[in-house]
């Protein structure tokens, strides 16, 4: 393959025969490394890639899934929330009564919105 | 008075516009007419942005080149059939001239290399091997233009190899090869290269379309598994070993282009990598394009070789298009249609720009089908591949 034993062409029909000897020997030579380079890469996803790395992604599926479902409202501090709520029901039985709004008598121990709309805004 | 005149008039003799048209040595016609192809590549570069990185310092380079009397780059020195004279290069050569050094050793496309390799992702092509193929089917216009170039009888074996390596798509291997085999068709031959790479958008669509069904270009392929960094590590060193063992002159190509991958994936060497990826990357491509610009002088450019040069270029490149696209569309078959046969055209390098044309021409099809990154795996495999071909010519012929 070295220079030493390469003969220059000198007539066409040479030149044909070195055209066509270069592009079989070329491609062949080109395949050959690319697909040896082929088959490692093969036999490397079987021993590096397959086994270890399905798991972690199921393991993400699972993290991934019990996020929406937290219930994150009931664990916040809604003690402005239900200060309001108080003081309002307290207006109300007020104004039924006829007097001024009495402090005590009821509690609220637990209030739960009806629906994903806010009352407050709704037309 | 007279002396004054005297200086006046010697000043004047050194001007470059009188040297264009007094000097023996300089032909004016030529000379203006590589100040247009300046020109045009500096539009080119500027305008159309074409490959504008690399076109524009090489526009730059052939303007400063042609400049009468300025005497910054001499390829006389760097084509002596006795050798280079370092020596007088280093005392009596201008800037060009030493900085073509870089090109002369080999220094540059190696370097080059290893900023490519740094800025690469091979996960596509890890995670499909038999992208590799495509990648080796893609080097088909390498050969075939060796071989017009050979049967036009205009073309030593080495020249023709030179020529041939343009269909490789890859600017730097065609330097590195060309710069060793036949110096004095660098300028013609790298202009050739990147010009060509830069029309890729233009040059493979009609010949995809040519080559494909509508029904084939409507593939959709599979999600690409995702690689462990133990294959993207192991990667570079088992390709750098086993190229380097079977063809020991692509090792400055594959080498240094495996050892920029590994220090980009191996985690602890990010700073060397964003090196490697920028400011190395930035200088080098500076230096080569401005010297290999001014390879491009009026004497050596304007021949009809320079022509032939052009137009073998074009059938390496649409060869090696037809190369991928055939192999592609074998895979295809073979595979009971799982491999859209589009992605063949992305096995001549031109990373990523001959990918970018793949996937652009399936979403013509359907625009729900994301070829990208499947593409991006025969893509790389073409740099490997032409550098094995490079590696070859090399063997033969140096």
């Amino acid at each position: 393959m070295r220079a030493l034993s390469y003969v220059i062409p000198e007539t066409l029909g040479e030149r044909a025969v070195d055209a066509l000897t270069m592009l079989v020997k070329g491609m062949l030579m080109i395949f050959l490394v690319l697909a040896i380079l082929m088959v490692i890469l093969m036999i490397m996803e079987r021993f590096f890639a397959s086994s270890k790395q399905q798991k972690p992604e199921k393991k993400e599926e699972v993290k991934v899934a019990p996020a929406p479902v937290a219930p994150a409202p009931v664990a916040q501090d809604n003690g402005a929330l239900v200060a309001a709520i108080t003081a309002a029901i307290a207006a109300t039985l007020a104004a039924e009564q006829g007097g001024a709004p009495e402090v005590g008598g009821f509690r609220v121990v637990s209030f739960k919105r009806v629906g994903n709309r806010s009352a407050w805004n709704s037309k | 008075m007279q002396a004054l005149l005297d200086s006046i008039f010697n000043f004047l003799n050194t001007t470059g516009i009188v040297r264009l048209f007094t000097d023996s040595e300089i032909n004016p016609i030529k000379t203006i007419i590589m100040f247009a192809i300046a020109f045009v590549l500096v539009y080119l570069a500027i305008v159309k942005q074409y490959e504008p990185l690399l076109l524009l310092p090489i526009a730059i380079g052939m303007l400063l080149t042609n400049l009468p009397g300025a005497g910054i780059f001499n390829l006389g020195y760097f084509i002596e059939p006795a050798g280079v004279d370092f020596l007088e290069v280093l005392h009596h050569g201008g800037l060009l001239d030493l900085l073509y050094l870089g090109v002369k050793l080999g220094i540059y496309p190696c370097l080059i290399f290893i900023g490519i390799g740094a800025m690469t992702d091979f996960s596509p092509l890890i995670s499909n091997p038999k992208s590799l193929l495509i990648g080796a089917g893609a080097q088909l216009g390498v050969f075939v233009a060796y071989g017009a170039a050979v049967l036009s009888g205009q073309f030593t074996p080495a020249e023709a190899a030179s020529i041939g390596i343009i269909g490789g798509a890859d600017g730097p291997t065609a330097i590195l090869v060309t710069k060793t085999l036949a110096p004095d068709l660098l300028g013609a031959i790298a202009i050739a290269a990147y010009s060509y790479m830069a029309l890729i958008p233009m040059i493979q669509p009609p010949l995809m379309k040519l080559m494909t069904t509508p029904e084939e270009r409507k593939i959709k392929m599979t999600t690409l598994r995702k690689v462990s960094k133990t294959e993207l590590i192991l990667f570079p060193l088992l390709v750098t070993f086993i190229v380097g063992l079977i063809v020991p002159d692509a090792v400055p190509l594959v080498g240094c282009l495996m050892f920029g991958n590994l220090l980009n994936v191996c985690g602890v060497t990010d700073r060397l990598s964003k090196t490697a990826q920028n400011e190395m990357m930035n200088i080098v491509t500076i230096f080569l394009g401005i010297s290999v610009g001014a390879t491009a002088s009026a004497d050596n450019f304007l021949r009809f070789e320079t022509l032939l040069i052009i137009a073998c270029g074009l059938v390496a490149f649409c060869i090696s298009t037809l190369g991928g696209l055939i192999t592609a569309k074998i895979m295809c078959k073979l595979t009971g249609g799982k491999i859209n046969p589009l992605i063949g055209s992305a096995g001549v390098s031109a990373v990523p720009m001959a990918a970018r044309v793949s996937q652009k021409e399936g979403q013509k099809e359907d625009p729900s089908n994301f070829l990208l990154m499947h593409a991006m795996g025969p893509n790389v495999a073409g740099v490997i591949g032409s550098a094995v071909a490079a590696g070859v010519f090399l063997a033969t012929f140096k």
